[in-house]
């Protein structure tokens, strides 16, 4: 079975691609786009410019902000003093930081938090694609009732004792086990996963069965390479969600060495900067200011799980189709 | 009687044809699709599990429950100890004064955030898809998404940074001599700034599902508009739009079936800034009312209502979409 | 908020690093009362260094560390586990394996120490969750005024054991350091007369709120001493640019939470704490009351003329503890201590050098004398499970309270707080114990509030302050006032409570930031009665007769 690329709409095809030629060539030059697939057309100056200028926005508003938390991580009591949003600060530091990582705490957190989110989402992505795919398939007697089931549970959630009880039972309590399991198949992305699976062209996957394909065989070869972008998107929705664990730990845990990493952060910033850790800080030296310190938190707490998405990406960028109906 | 039939050519007789009954086709089916089984079972076996069993202690609704005295009846029983007191609790929670109050808040916020925040995410990634860079595109999607991650408590703060009373809007306009602006504090904006404050947050988040539906729309489709004479604006409408539709309409469901749900922290971090009226939604009704006192049988009552509408809703809303000729999702 | 800075302040008034500035009352100026009592020690400092406050509720203070000695007898474990719910303000300790300090703990225990450790946040749910599951821990950390009040109607409910017989009369005399426990630390963990844990100590003389008295003099030339000079300062704080940097960014009054009244202003219009009983038995809470009513003036005028902070009414503890620590605000009221490394000054002496900040003993509205509020005189207190039956584990387990109740100065006491000379503490040049690094990454939070030594004043880098704080308390606590409603039981107050004070506080909102006028707070008085305030009111009055007829 050979792989298919599909290629962005708004990039060149490089087979059908006739090089531009004189005024058409200048003028492509002035305006610095790659040509889009030939059969597309430039579109008006202003256009262009507003959806640059939208573009600008969006982002500046998205990032300034972002931008603003890093800047005052590093900032050290002279800045924060002379107040005012901080871009850049005069006086870099990395006081919060060291108050932060040092004494091993965090650091050992965080190894915690990867593990779980790795490990964890790898199981919840599995268990959820499997089940989609299940029952995305028509002529499955009965699969319209367990979606329904699925459904209503996607209504209807439990209570957080009731729940308490039955991990207590299972005898989940201070396991990591116990930030996995309950929450192993969420009703929003197993039915969004379905639609995906559903909306798979069905001719792809009957062809597959003509040639002689048993069904978990079409599902490992046709249908999940077809779906890398969906996989990708619910593998990231539950990496966030794993990564984010809070109160399920808090419930659940006891032994607070398994704590992941925003149960352990918040634990600094709502201390404000004194108290417990003053000898964390440089002996001698005032620790930094509280706002520093709380922004620092929230770097640590959030960049980590930042950097996945980037990898993700070039799922998003490349389908699996073209060409396969046609031929 | 069944009919003989006859062949011609051999001099043979076929034997009977009966169509198969309904339980044969059943039993050849589910035969036919056994894999399928072996792959939709555990995760029936987990919601049966952990949703649907833990799910039976919504009773507590209809009892005033005490998690003490139930714990002297161990963990299944508990749940039936209480006293029973039938509608009671759903009664107490019509009649308070605050419920409907939350109630209007709620509805309100929810059809604003269904008329701004449920298109924009879409917008967003329909214009990020018409880039032509890849690059720029990967990178605006990295920015876009930003907000996300970040908590209300930090938002809510950078937000007055911004807006509040000592803000940089402020500051600024007063240096022009234009006097202040009450943004952040203000009762009758509150709904507008929920919205915008949402907006911010989740657009990026919102977009992601989008921009993977887009990558889904075969490249042939385009080429044949084009080749049918269509422009940009007739790609979109006849090309784009019509190949995310399913899974537009299934986002349309399911954010109507969470209705109700429109935030907890985000509320309750800025009660004291706007004041309750403006600020109450159902959550922060039940949590005042219900958890934060340990009613559980309350709390477990105004949801058992936000499921029950919330239910309602995706069905109407799902037979809906099977009129204007939608699959639906059921 | 302010009382989790309790027992570290109240255990070590103040201690750390020898790197601190070094401040002295040199700078303190003469004219107020607590000044007055403040230049020189009232008492006499004996030879040991002890010097004593003349009353038991008001915290002694020693000037030199006395020798350890040893308050328990033996080792209160018999070498089994002990579990135990901890409420905690900490990141998590070392684990076990590499943290000498929890295991030298065991060692001088005798169990093993298992705590489950809640971050405060979240401890109602958690605690919830555990009593729903009928396996309680063996020690469960309680703090009504903390936690939630509501959790108070399992303790009513059989939760947690009924240890009356086993810590009064002769059987008291078995645990030598809860027997020096003063009644009003045991009534703090009572209901309908039984005592139900063992109190956790904390100060009695109440708290007032750090004030920049710089600012003060430059502004008005001295402290406030009346509510009109108080409005005055407190606008011109934020009017007049007090830290002269041309800038206009600073503000009077830091608030954060509920507490508009920043510890003062209720005080100096003798307001009650939430009840107040007349002769003849009646219970009045103090949203009814006209001295509430002039406080509520009071404040909504401050807040009409710009003396709180513009974002006061939605703004957290760390921002207001900030503010003022940062020196952009002249009143906050959380309970720090003003000197020593985590002290008040140590901070904002890095962004304005010349300032100086003192606590502000509330005056009267018309010049006399104002009121302040005792404290509960206990952080919470431990109880233990219902289900615990056996003889011998009660003794153990209350044992073991007692070792961690050991007083100031034992060997029991300098373990707990400060682990083992050389590795978590060393004694600096004025013979008091200093803690390492090592220290707050092992102790941290382990054994959370659960018990603690009888509250005194002593400060490791600068002794001879220490007297002065105990004279401050006492001039605070002949002013205090106590909640008669402390130690009685309210059904109503239990299971309303969260609702009722909800109510109260959004409309109080309302009425100081100027949406609704003064007359609202006939609305405020409606709410808080119907919501149940009317019947706890009874119930209080009922429960007041009974005890007075005792």
């Amino acid at each position: 079975m050979s792989t298919i690329q599909q290629t962005n709409p708004n990039q060149p095809e490089i087979s059908s691609y006739i090089p531009p030629v004189g005024a058409e060539k200048r003028r492509s030059r002035l305006f610095r786009r790659r040509k889009a697939a030939p059969w597309m057309e430039d579109i008006p100056w202003w256009l262009a410019a507003l959806k640059a200028l939208t573009l600008v926005i969006i982002a500046l508003m998205m990032l300034l902000p972002f931008w603003n938390v890093v800047a005052v991580s590093f900032s050290s009591a002279q800045d924060v003093m002379q107040g005012g949003f901080t871009l850049w600060p005069n006086n870099p530091t990395l006081e919060s930081y060291k108050a932060l990582l040092s004494g091993g705490t965090v650091i050992r957190s965080m190894r915690v938090t990867m593990l779980l989110t790795l490990v964890g989402t790898a199981i919840q992505v599995a268990f959820t694609t499997m089940m989609a795919y299940g029952l995305s398939k028509p002529g499955v007697p009965g699969s319209r009732f367990f979606f329904i089931l699925v459904l209503i549970a996607f209504m209807f959630q439990p209570g957080m004792i009731p729940v308490y009880l039955l991990v207590r039972e299972l005898g989940m309590i201070d396991t990591y086990a116990s930030l996995v399991v309950p929450g192993l198949i969420g009703a929003w992305n197993l039915i969004i996963m379905r639609n995906f699976f559903q909306n798979l062209p069905q001719e792809l996957l009957d062809a597959a069965r003509i040639d002689g394909a048993s069904d978990i065989g079409v599902f490992r070869h046709i249908a999940l390479p077809l779906s890398k972008a969906v996989i990708a998107v619910i593998a990231l929705f539950t990496g966030v969600g794993l990564w984010n664990t809070f109160f399920n730990a808090i419930l659940y845990l006891n032994d607070s060495a398994k704590w992941p990493i925003q149960v352990v952060l918040r634990q600094y910033v709502l201390e404000g900067s004194t108290i417990t850790s003053a000898a964390d800080f440089a002996p001698g030296q005032p620790p930094p200011p509280a706002e520093s310190l709380q922004m620092a938190m929230v770097v640590l707490a959030t960049v980590p799980i930042l950097l996945v998405y980037p990898f993700l990406q070039k799922y998003f960028a490349k389908g699996v189709l073209t060409g396969a109906i046609k031929g | 009687m069944s009919e003989q039939r006859y062949q011609y050519s051999t001099g043979e007789t076929i034997p009977d044809y009966a169509p198969p009954t309904r339980w044969q086709r059943l039993r050849a089916a589910i035969w036919r699709e056994r894999l399928m089984y072996l792959l939709i079972l555990p995760g029936v076996i987990y919601f049966l599990t952990f949703t649907y069993l833990p799910l039976m202690a919504n009773v507590i609704a209809f009892q005033e429950w005490n998690p003490f005295r139930a714990s002297l009846e161990g963990p299944i029983k508990g749940f039936f100890s209480g006293p029973w007191v039938g509608l009671d609790q759903f009664r107490l929670m019509f009649t308070d004064p605050h419920f409907t109050n939350a109630l209007i808040n709620t509805i309100q916020i929810e059809l604003l955030l269904l008329i701004f925040a449920f298109p924009a995410p879409l917008l967003l990634a329909l214009l990020l898809n018409s880039l032509v860079s890849d690059k720029m595109r990967r990178t605006m999607q990295t920015i876009v998404y930003l907000p996300h991650f970040l908590s209300w408590v930090i938002i809510i703060s950078m937000w007055r940074q911004f807006f509040g009373g000592t803000g940089i809007v402020n500051q600024t306009l007063q240096e022009l001599g234009l006097g202040t602006v009450n943004i952040m504090y203000n009762p009758d904006l509150f709904k507008g700034l929920v919205v915008a404050q949402s907006v911010w947050k989740e657009v990026g988040w919102g977009s992601i599902i989008f921009l993977a539906a887009l990558t889904k729309i075969e490249l042939s489709l385009y080429e044949a508009a084009v080749v049918d004479g269509a422009g940009g604006w007739r790609r979109m409408l006849d090309v784009t739009l019509p190949g995310i539709r399913p899974v537009v309409i299934l986002l349309l469901i399911l954010t109507l079936g969470n209705m109700f749900s429109v935030g907890f922290e985000q509320f309750f971090l800025q009660r004291g800034a706007v004041g309750a009226e403006a600020s109450e939604v159902l959550d922060t009704f039940s949590y005042f009312r219900g958890i934060q006192s340990f009613d559980y049988s309350f709390a477990t009552a105004v949801g058992m209502v936000k499921s029950v509408v919330g239910l309602a809703l995706i069905l109407g809303a799902n037979w809906l979409a099977k009129k204007f000729g939608d699959e639906g999702i059921i | 908020m302010d009382r989790r800075r309790l027992i570290k302040t109240g255990v070590a008034a103040s201690t750390v690093a020898a790197a601190s500035p070094r401040i002295t009352f040199a700078q303190t100026p003469e004219a107020s009362p607590a000044a007055a009592a403040m230049a020189t020690p009232v008492g006499e400092i004996d030879e040991n260094g002890f010097y004593p406050s003349g009353d038991p509720a008001v915290p002694d203070a020693w000037t030199k560390m006395p020798e350890p000695f040893k308050a328990t007898e033996g080792v209160p474990g018999k070498g089994g586990e002990v579990t135990a719910l901890v409420m905690t303000y900490n990141q998590p300790p070392t684990p076990k394996d590499d943290n000498p300090y929890w295991q030298g703990l065991e060692e001088r225990l005798g169990v093993t120490w298992n705590p489950i450790l809640v971050p405060f946040a979240s401890y109602g749910e958690r605690a919830a969750a555990e009593i729903a599951s009928g396996e309680l821990p063996d020690f469960f950390y309680l703090n009504p005024g903390q936690t939630s009040t509501p959790l108070q109607r399992f303790v009513l409910e059989g939760a947690f054991l009924d240890i009356t017989d086993y810590v009064t009369g002769d059987n008291l005399q078995q645990y030598p350091n809860l027997a020096s426990f003063p009644d009003y630390m045991w009534e703090t963990a009572m209901m309908n007369g039984r005592i139900f844990g063992v109190p956790t100590p904390d100060r009695r003389p109440g708290r007032v709120p750090g004030f920049r008295i710089d600012w003060s003099e430059q502004l008005i030339g001295k402290r406030p001493e009346n509510a009109d000079e108080a409005f005055e300062v407190f606008v011109a704080m934020s009017k007049n640019d007090p830290d002269g940097n041309d800038s206009d960014d600073t503000w009077g009054i830091s608030k954060y939470g509920t507490g508009w009244d920043v510890g003062l202003f209720h005080q100096i219009f003798n307001v009650p704490p939430l009840w107040r009983v007349t002769d003849d038995g009646k219970f009045e809470v103090q949203y009814g009351l006209e001295e509430y009513r002039q406080a509520v003036e009071f404040m909504r005028n401050l807040y009409a003329e710009g003396a709180y902070h513009p974002d006061a009414a939605a703004m957290g503890f760390e921002e207001a503890q900030n503010l003022f620590r940062t020196g952009r605000t002249g009143l906050h009221n959380d309970g720090s201590p003003i000197y020593g490394q985590n002290g008040v000054l140590a901070t904002l002496r890095q962004y304005q050098p010349d300032a100086r900040v003192e606590n502000l003993i509330p005056f009267g509205a018309d010049g006399g004398q104002g009121i302040t509020y005792h404290s509960a005189g206990t952080f919470g207190y431990t109880a233990l499970p219902y289900s615990v039956t056996d003889e011998e584990r009660i003794h153990e387990l209350l044992s073991i309270l007692d070792w961690f109740s050991s007083p100031f100065g034992s060997e029991e006491w300098l373990y707990k707080n400060f682990g083992e000379e050389g590795v978590h503490f060393n004694y600096n040049e004025n013979g008091f114990p200093v803690g390492t690094d090592a220290l707050d990454q092992q102790n941290a939070g382990l054994t959370g509030y659960m018990g603690g030594s009888i509250m005194v004043n002593w400060n490791a880098d600068e002794p001879e302050l220490a007297p002065l704080a105990t004279d401050e308390m006492r001039a605070i606590y002949e002013l205090g006032v106590d909640n008669p409603a402390r130690n009685l039981y309210s059904p109503s107050m239990i299971e309303n409570s969260g609702i009722m004070f909800q109510t109260v506080t959004d409309i109080l909102n309302e009425i100081v930031v100027g949406r609704r006028d003064l007359d609202a707070l006939d609305d405020l008085y409606e709410a808080w009665q119907s919501n149940g305030g009317e019947e706890a009111a009874r119930e209080y009055e009922e429960a007041w007769a009974a005890n007075q007829g005792e």
